[in-house]
């Protein structure tokens, strides 16, 4: 724990879990001859420690299931983490009430990945963008209301006379733009991207991935860019974290991760992406099996029945992050003592 | 130099709507070999997913084919009766869809649904048509096959279902498959063994698929040939190694630089400025017009751009190679 | 999918989608026409509905023989005017299916609202609730709470309310389950909104459209209970005409007077179909207006 903390000065930290759970019960099955019914136990986040910097991105990677969204809401309390803490600024955040987290809310915002969910199809974009500046009285009057929101539109990059149009008058691309000026509405410090640009064309992407990078340096935001598709992230992040059943398999800076990835699972993941080059073959690394549910998690490394370097221990121990020096830390018995 | 095994010729189709006709699709052509692998490859409104259900005649309510002929095999498909269609379809035709759970009907277990298509088509008892989909399931790379006969598809994984999916579309043996983004949904390990299967089994069983996506790393990897498509027309079309070393057409070059690579860093991204927009905002000319960065003169004038070829087996709309 | 995006006047727009459906027409037209004929009955009317006139009993419609101007639609066996007791009548079927729906429907829009929103406990005891009270068989209730709570109009309303409630109940519940796990409902929760608020300005704006189908068809139903319970005579007094009375009067005299019996009927005919084909317009221009227009 120290040495990870030594990876960037404590002061400089933003966001700071320990410890972090989130576990769900699931209903099970009633068996025929039993009166209960069973109830298994969902691992969703498990035991996750993280620590995002001032200004920087944080990508998390995984595949589906592996628990990053779950992760991301659970930092800012949109789901109640199960056990462990997280620190805001410093502050320890993960018991205060409701009324207490509406101070901090402000500087912690989301945007989701399906814009046609997170607009309220029945409001105005205005209304949508004015909400949150009139819940925490950042604005008053209609007339530095309208101009607040109007400013916003132009940091996005959309039109100004488009405010009192339908969320179902603009295209996937603008949408996620509107969901952009209502996440930086409040001047938030750090930002969870959740899947943002995963529901929209390549070109399309691009352009909001780049409205990403310049409100990043322009509002000082930290973002916890969380994404399946590792082409993006590696442009994007500072530094990555690779996520497996829950829990943080390897985190690294960016360029060190993808040139030398250390884990069995973030070394199969990177192969069997197809890279759209004709120069450059695809061997992609087969994983055995499918990934097993997070109420089924292996014992031991919950990766080892589908791991190509898998040996005898690897079933009994689990495994924690490691440092391997320069920031780079792997959870995996290859690489312990 | 044999005949193709799919001819698409100029072909159009159209939706009727409220506020008038949209053309989906404006005039696309394009051939695919026996045992050839062709990646369609565009956005989606761009009409490549229409294209697809044009070839077996499932163009959904409200839209229909106005012109244009594809030709299977010798047989022109738009002229036949709805019964012979019926025919083709599952047995010399197969499609492949993106979502398996809505492709698959959750209300029957998977090795009936298996067993109906080999008995419509090929008229085998149950038993052996049975036996014969537990060899398929077996083949697809499915645990325990005898056991999953019985199972219903929300029992089974995403990647599992895609494989059922799969099993059913070769089990009549195909001479085409059309495959419509059948790994977008899924997780990327997942994505690896469902392309090497459908790869596998394609050479195995000699079948062409028209493999409908927007992924240029999978066309880069997977397919022997490439047509681009943007807003119902074929822009280019090439060999694979062809296209991605010498692409011709701005979108097909603009594509190339917006897409992101997980292989090396880059600074920037470039992003292709303003939208494809839909059938109504499509004009007669030139439909990259508004949005591309390398326009000459006549681009705004000219009210129909036609194909020509450019290389050998390389075919290009575009006013700049007239 | 490809959206469709342009410069449309959205109000303009909105109104012309309604109108250019056949059923919301027709329907509409119906219940304009009902409420007009509630509203000016008194005014409309040829004649006090309950004046007798026993020169003048069972006399058929003007265009039949024997018929009379003076009575339209002819009279009935006591010789009142047909035509104004229809009139009439209207007032009645259109109260009780106004304030009925309208309270039925406030009842069970919340209770949907506290249920689909808070789920868990909360949700487990509205829903017991209501199976239980949906599991009386509806008519068999009415009738039961009229002979309890006596006859009369208001009453009668009551009775619908108290038996129709758990429709809006289950239906909107439904709604507000799918409405609450969408991401705009996050969103607000992200920015500090309270779950009263929530709950009024982002869940409520989108039940809307469904109640608003519900509401069309409540009403029919509203009129049919009506009329059974008037047809056995647990609605309202004698004296207050009503359409399900004119019947079961009208019943004993189909052979020599058909015409007490079937005039009513038509009305309750048309004015359930009527809204019943709104509702289902409604709900036809109302859904894919809410979805993505376009095609892949």
């Amino acid at each position: 724990m120290n040495e990870r903390e030594n990876v960037l000065e404590l002061d400089e930290y933003l966001i700071r879990t320990s410890n972090l759970k989130k576990y769900y019960a699931e209903e099970g099955r009633l068996s025929f001859f039993s009166l209960k019914s069973t109830k298994s136990l969902v691992r969703a986040v498990d035991q996750v420690d993280l620590l995002i910097g001032r200004n920087e991105v944080l990508g998390l990677v995984g595949e589906s299931g592996c628990g990053k969204s779950t992760l991301g809401r659970t930092i800012i309390r949109l789901e109640e983490p199960t056990s462990g803490r997280i620190f805001f600024l410093g502050r320890e955040i993960t018991h205060l009430s409701q009324h207490d987290l509406k101070a901090f809310r402000k500087k912690m915002q989301i945007i989701f990945q399906d814009p046609a969910s997170s607009l309220n199809p029945r409001k105005t974009v205005f209304e949508i963008i004015s909400q949150p500046l009139k819940v925490h009285g950042k604005v008053s009057g209609k007339k530095a209301t309208v101009e607040r929101v109007a400013d916003l539109f132009d940091k996005v990059g959309l039109e100004r006379n488009h405010m009192e149009r339908y969320p179902h008058q603009f295209s996937g691309g603008q949408r996620q733009r509107v969901c952009i000026a209502r996440a930086i509405a409040l001047d938030p410090v750090f930002l969870v991207a959740d899947e943002v640009v995963s529901a929209l064309d390549v070109s399309i992407q691009a352009q909001i991935l780049n409205l990403l990078m310049v409100l990043k340096e322009e509002l000082h935001l930290s973002i916890l860019f969380i994404s399946h598709d590792l082409s993006v992230v590696r442009q994007i992040s500072d530094r990555v974290a690779v996520m497996y059943i829950g829990k943080i398999v390897e985190m690294a800076r960016s360029e060190s991760l993808f040139s030398s990835p250390y884990h069995p699972y973030t070394q199969a993941l990177m192969s069997a992406i197809p890279v759209p080059d004709v120069d450059v073959g695809w061997r992609p690394i087969i994983l055995q099996g499918e990934t097993p549910s997070p109420s089924q998690r292996p014992k031991g490394c919950s990766f080892h029945p589908r791991c190509p370097k898998a040996f005898d221990g690897c079933d009994r121990e689990d495994v924690s992050l490691n440092e391997m020096g320069e920031g780079h830390f792997v959870a995996c018995h290859l690489y312990q003592g | 130099m044999s005949e193709p095994l799919l001819c698409i010729r100029d072909l159009k189709v159209s939706f009727r709507l409220a506020r008038g006709i949209l053309n989906a699709v404006g005039g696309v052509s394009l051939d695919i070999e026996k045992g050839q692998i062709l990646g369609l490859v565009g956005e989606s409104g761009g009409g490549k997913s229409m294209v697809g259900l044009s070839v077996l005649r499932l163009v959904p309510e409200g839209g229909e084919i106005v012109s244009g002929r594809i030709v299977f095999e010798g047989t022109n498909l738009l002229e036949i009766s709805e019964d012979e269609m019926r025919s083709i379809r599952g047995s010399d035709i197969s499609m492949i869809l993106q979502d398996p759970l809505s492709s698959l009907n959750p209300a029957f277990r998977i090795g009936s649904q298996i067993v109906d298509v080999l008995r419509l088509h090929k008229g085998y008892e149950k038993k052996e048509a049975e036996l014969i989909a537990i060899e398929l399931l077996h083949n697809m790379g499915i645990p325990d096959p005898k056991k999953s006969l019985q199972k219903f598809p929300h029992q089974l994984s995403g990647g599992m279902r895609q494989r059922v999916v799969i099993a059913i579309a070769f089990s009549c043996n195909p001479k085409l498959i059309i495959a419509d983004e059948p790994t977008t949904a899924l997780d990327v390990t997942i994505q690896a063994q469902i392309l090497r299967l459908l790869n596998k089994l394609s050479d195995e069983y000699r079948t062409s698929v028209l493999f409908i996506t927007h992924d240029l790393g999978i066309v880069a990897n997977l397919c022997d040939r490439v047509a681009v498509i943007y807003a119902g027309e074929i822009v280019e079309t090439a060999p694979t190694r062809e296209l991605f070393k010498n692409p011709m057409h701005p979108y097909t070059k603009a594509l190339f630089r917006s897409i992101p690579r997980h292989d090396r860093r880059q600074e920037q991204f470039y992003s292709i400025e303003g939208m494809m927009g839909t059938p109504i905002d499509w004009p007669d000319r030139c439909k990259f017009y508004p949005r591309c960065s390398e326009k000459i003169g006549a681009c705004g004038h000219t009210d129909f751009v036609e194909v020509r070829a450019c290389a050998p087996g390389h075919h290009v709309r575009c006013l700049k190679y007239e | 999918m490809i959206e469709v995006y342009r410069e449309e006047r959205e109000r303009f727009q909105k109104v012309k989608r309604f109108l250019s459906n056949g059923k919301v027409l027709f329907g509409g037209v119906v219940l304009l026409l009902l409420i007009f004929t509630a509203i000016t009955a008194p005014y409309i009317a040829p004649h006090d509905p309950n004046e007798q006139d026993i020169t003048a009993t069972k006399t058929p419609p003007f265009w039949m023989e024997g018929g009379d101007t003076n009575h339209v639609l002819g009279t009935d066996s006591l010789g009142r005017d047909v035509f104004s007791r229809i009139l009439y009548g209207s007032r009645v079927a259109m109260f009780v299916a106004v304030v009925g729906t309208f309270f039925a429907g406030l009842i069970g829009v919340i209770l949907a609202l506290l249920a689909g929103y808070y789920r868990g406990a909360v949700d487990n005891i509205i829903s017991r609730f209501v199976d239980i009270w949906i599991s009386f068989p509806p008519i068999l209730l009415s009738i039961v709470l009229m002979a309890v709570l006596g006859t009369g109009l208001t009453n009668v309303a009551l009775a619908i309310i108290l038996v129709d409630w758990t429709r809006f109940c289950r239906v909107i519940r439904g709604e507000v389950f799918n409405i609450r796990e969408r991401d705009f409902i996050l969103a607000a929760k992200a920015e500090a909104l309270g779950n009263f608020r929530i709950i009024v300005k982002e869940v409520f704006p989108n039940i809307i459209p469904l109640l608003l189908v519900l509401v069309t068809l409540e009403m029919g139903i509203a009129i049919i209970v009506e009329a059974i319970l008037s047809f056995v005579g647990l609605s309202v007094e004698a004296s207050i005409p009503a359409w399900g009375q004119m019947i079961a009067l009208g019943r004993l005299y189909i052979h020599q007077a058909w015409w007490i019996m079937v005039f009513p009927m038509m009305c309750i005919i048309m004015s359930v179909l009527g809204l019943n084909l709104l509702g289902d317009g409604l709900r036809e221009v109302l859904d894919p207006r809410l979805k993505v227009m376009g095609m892949k």
